[in-house]
């Protein structure tokens, strides 16, 4: 099986089974094109750590049948169930789980950027928008105008 | 090494221009609010700047608007809430950015019978007409029948079938329609319904237009269909809840009138939502010019393969119309 090595953006090389960082399609299509190679592959906007997790996370799904063009479907899109152990994986601090998610949409791994993203739906689900701050830690920046339009709009669909 | 290196600056380009873009943004914001003659908005401004350091506020658009399309209309709505680039992102889709090509839309290509009695070209271009140029050719579009309900409602409102959408209209000159969504389906002869139509007169609409005629009731002359929408309700605001069981973010809307045995019954509402259920709904992709097969062969060429497809589809009553625009 070949190998092949990942530099991050903080310069630590990471060697990986080619099948493996063939999962992201951005690596895939950079060997299609250039070819084989044998120095370290720059991924500058990843650092160390998220790319060994998301390497962690290509480890495991390297058998999995690649994503088709058509996976764009509703039957994706309503569902937010994630597989257990991608869970487990993901129960990560915030910081993390967000670079994750910058990571997989940089590297071109749709399915990890799924879970990434259905993982922080769920964050979502069921919460006011307090409370969807509270969770993410995210600032009420709304000018009062801005507000006073948000709740004339609420006045209608809370009615 | 160098070859690689140089792969990947081509592809950080993009990224690089947009991440610049961000950092000029920030900092003309940092300079204005040293401008800014309140203290209020100084503060405000401040706000923004530390937001800029959280990374769940920060995710860029198209990332914030992949996560909400996994949300119920609700729970999206309720995103939107949460902070102006949640709202920016949940408002205004990353649609030009997504949608970089170079295929102008075109016409329709293929219908499988005859439209009613008003130009059914009108409103496909009407529904076309912000897109322009830089879009993929398909786009999907269905449509919402609001119909006079039974029971005690102001026989100015109509309710769609899926009971989440209603429409106001003047019965004198100019014409005013306004198109309201709520997010909890109410029924055609649900007794609730009656308590929605004070509500109306003081809420803001989902979309508005004027029409050259009277809406209803009869006559609407055929061939005046389309409804003008302005520039700034047509962005999506909302997910839309189709009779179907299909979630779609909208990016833009129309309504023409619902002519049944040649006198107005109510209306069709045309919206163009995101597409991606080329399977679902069967629809046929054939632009003017390119097979069936060189379609997907184009799909399967590295150029196309990040971008999503759109689709037309439209449909009035219980008349099919497929539609395929490039």
């Amino acid at each position: 099986m070949s190998e092949i090595k990942l530099l991050s953006s903080d310069q630590a090389t990471i060697t990986v089974q080619k099948e493996v960082a063939e999962r992201s399609i951005l690596i895939k299509n950079m060997l299609e094109d250039v070819g084989e190679v044998t120095e370290a592959i720059p991924i500058p906007n990843v650092n160390e750590s998220v790319l060994k997790k998301v390497i962690e996370w290509c480890e495991h799904h390297k058998g999995d049948p690649p994503a088709q063009a058509d996976d764009d479907s509703d039957s994706r899109k309503k569902s937010t169930d994630i597989d257990e152990w991608d869970q487990k994986f993901m129960q990560v601090d915030q910081e993390m789980l967000f670079e994750i998610i910058l990571a997989a949409n940089y590297l071109d791994i749709k399915p990890l950027l799924d879970v990434g993203c259905k993982t922080v739906a769920n964050m979502i689900k069921g919460k006011s928008p307090d409370e969807i701050r509270k969770t993410f830690n995210i600032q009420n920046d709304f000018t009062p105008e801005e507000e006073e339009q948000i709740r004339r709009e609420n006045e209608w669909a809370e009615e | 090494m160098s070859s690689c290196n140089q792969w990947i600056k081509q592809k950080n380009k993009q990224t690089d221009e947009f991440t610049h873009i961000s950092n000029t943004c920030i900092t003309l914001r940092e300079k204005a609010s040293t401008f800014l003659p309140t203290r209020r908005q100084q503060l405000l401004v401040q706000k923004r700047i530390l937001q800029s350091t959280i990374p769940a506020a920060n995710l860029p658009n198209e990332l914030l608007h992949e996560i909400f399309t996994y949300l119920t209309p609700k729970d999206f709505y309720t995103a939107t809430k949460v902070c102006t680039s949640w709202r920016y992102a949940g408002v205004y889709p990353p649609r030009i950015k997504k949608h970089i090509s170079t295929l102008l839309p075109r016409r329709i290509v293929r219908r499988t019978s005859d439209p009613p009695n008003y130009d059914l070209r009108t409103l496909v271009s009407h529904i076309t007409k912000d897109l322009g140029k830089g879009i993929l050719p398909k786009y999907l579009v269905s449509t919402i029948q609001l119909k006079q309900p039974n029971s005690k409602i102001p026989p100015e409102i109509y309710l769609s079938e899926s009971g989440h959408y209603f429409l106001s209209a003047e019965s004198a000159p100019p014409y005013h329609v306004r198109i309201y969504c709520t997010y909890r389906p109410v029924l055609a002869n649900d007794f609730e319904a009656p308590q929605l139509g004070s509500p109306i007169k003081n809420s803001v609409p989902r979309s508005s237009g004027v029409s050259e005629h009277s809406p209803w009731p009869w006559p609407w002359e055929p061939g005046s269909g389309a409804l003008g929408f302005h520039e700034w309700d047509s962005t999506p605001t909302c997910m839309v809840t189709l009779p179907g069981p299909c979630f779609r973010k909208v990016i833009d809307a129309s309504f023409s009138p619902l002519l049944c045995g040649g006198y107005t019954k109510g209306v069709d509402v045309i919206v163009l939502f995101e597409g991606g259920k080329a399977k679902l709904l069967k629809i046929r992709p054939m632009p003017r010019g390119h097979s069936p097969s060189r379609i997907k062969k184009l799909f399967k060429r590295k150029t196309f393969r990040q971008v999503p497809r759109w689709h037309i589809y439209y449909s009035l009553g219980f008349f099919g119309h497929w539609i395929s625009v490039s």
